[in-house]
């Protein structure tokens, strides 16, 4: 990797963080404890979700969570009672609308001017595959993110 | 625009619209997720919701719509989402506006795509609002109260 594109994935990884952070913030009343390279973890993260997206750019964005997160921030979204542990459905529901938000939010940062499409997001369990590119580790207030996006066609 | 002209005319004063407690309202977004999100807001809003219709993308809302609109303009707000699978918030739009008997119903687009180009387009498609995701519940308050006039 050349030093310019280590930079620029710095800069992308950057905005990626904080397109996170204002729909963590914002939406789910949380916040990112720590950002890094990897975090301190269960590795891999049970529950990923995949979203494509297409217009001027086009590539993958992949979001992974552990379960303590997913339902914490499920629970948040969806104000359900704090007794009441959301479904397993409305977590991966609202995991899915999360991941959808982040990369939508880190897209129209990242490319003001043009205009983009995002396919419904896929929810995995368990997680499949790795996906390089501009990636980012979290330490969330309950439990662990990672952050993925790669440029340029995807496989199916 | 001519269309959003004559819609503030008909807006509603709050007290009115309170005395009618009758406002039906439909939201449209493939993600259940979502769509509760934005039901739980509007419930919490205290705004005086008698009916809350559904859709999980373009198509279904025109079906709901003609189905519940058939008087003209009954339904008073649609929230709708621009990334949807069968028929996108765009084209949903742009159908919606075509048609006479539904051209005045408010449109307010809550969506994660928020670049400028996007936005222009919906404004010119006949969309009055817009709300780009992340969104708290108060930004969705205060559109849904200067789409109905009662601010």
């Amino acid at each position: 990797m050349t030093q310019e594109t280590a930079q620029r994935d710095e800069l992308l990884a950057a905005e990626l963080v904080g397109a996170a952070r204002d729909v963590l913030n914002v939406m789910f009343f949380t916040d990112i404890m720590e950002e890094g390279e990897d975090y301190n973890g269960p590795k891999p993260l049970p529950i990923q979700v995949r979203v494509r997206f297409s217009g001027d750019q086009c590539g993958e964005f992949r979001m992974e969570v552990d379960d303590l997160a997913a339902g914490s921030m499920a629970g948040s979204f969806l104000g359900t009672d704090p007794v009441t542990a959301p479904s397993r459905e409305e977590i991966d529901q609202v995991m899915g609308e999360l991941a959808n938000m982040i990369c939508g939010a880190f897209l129209s940062r990242y490319e003001k001017e043009g205009l983009f499409a995002l396919s419904s997001p896929e929810v995995l369990r368990p997680a499949s595959g790795e996906l390089s590119g501009v990636h980012r580790a979290l330490e969330l207030m309950d439990g662990f993110m990672d952050l993925r996006v790669r440029w340029g066609s995807v496989s199916a | 625009m001519p269309e959003i002209e004559a819609a503030s005319r008909e807006k509603k004063s709050r007290e009115e619209l309170k005395a009618m407690n009758s406002l039906r309202i439909l939201i449209v977004d493939d993600s259940p997720a979502m769509r509760a999100y934005v039901r739980r807001t509007v419930q919490l809003a205290s705004l005086p919701v008698k009916n809350v219709f559904e859709a999980g993308n373009g198509l279904e809302a025109l079906d709901i719509v003609h189905k519940e609109n058939r008087e003209p303009n009954k339904l008073d707000l649609i929230f709708a989402d621009l990334n949807m699978p069968v028929m996108n918030g765009e084209e949903f739009v742009q159908k919606l506006r075509s048609d006479e008997r539904d051209a005045r119903v408010p449109i307010l687009i809550i969506s994660t795509d928020a670049t400028q180009k996007r936005v222009m387009r919906l404004r010119e498609l006949g969309a009055q609002g817009y709300i780009s995701k992340p969104c708290q519940p108060e930004m969705i308050r205060l559109k849904v109260q200067q789409i109905l006039g009662e601010e």
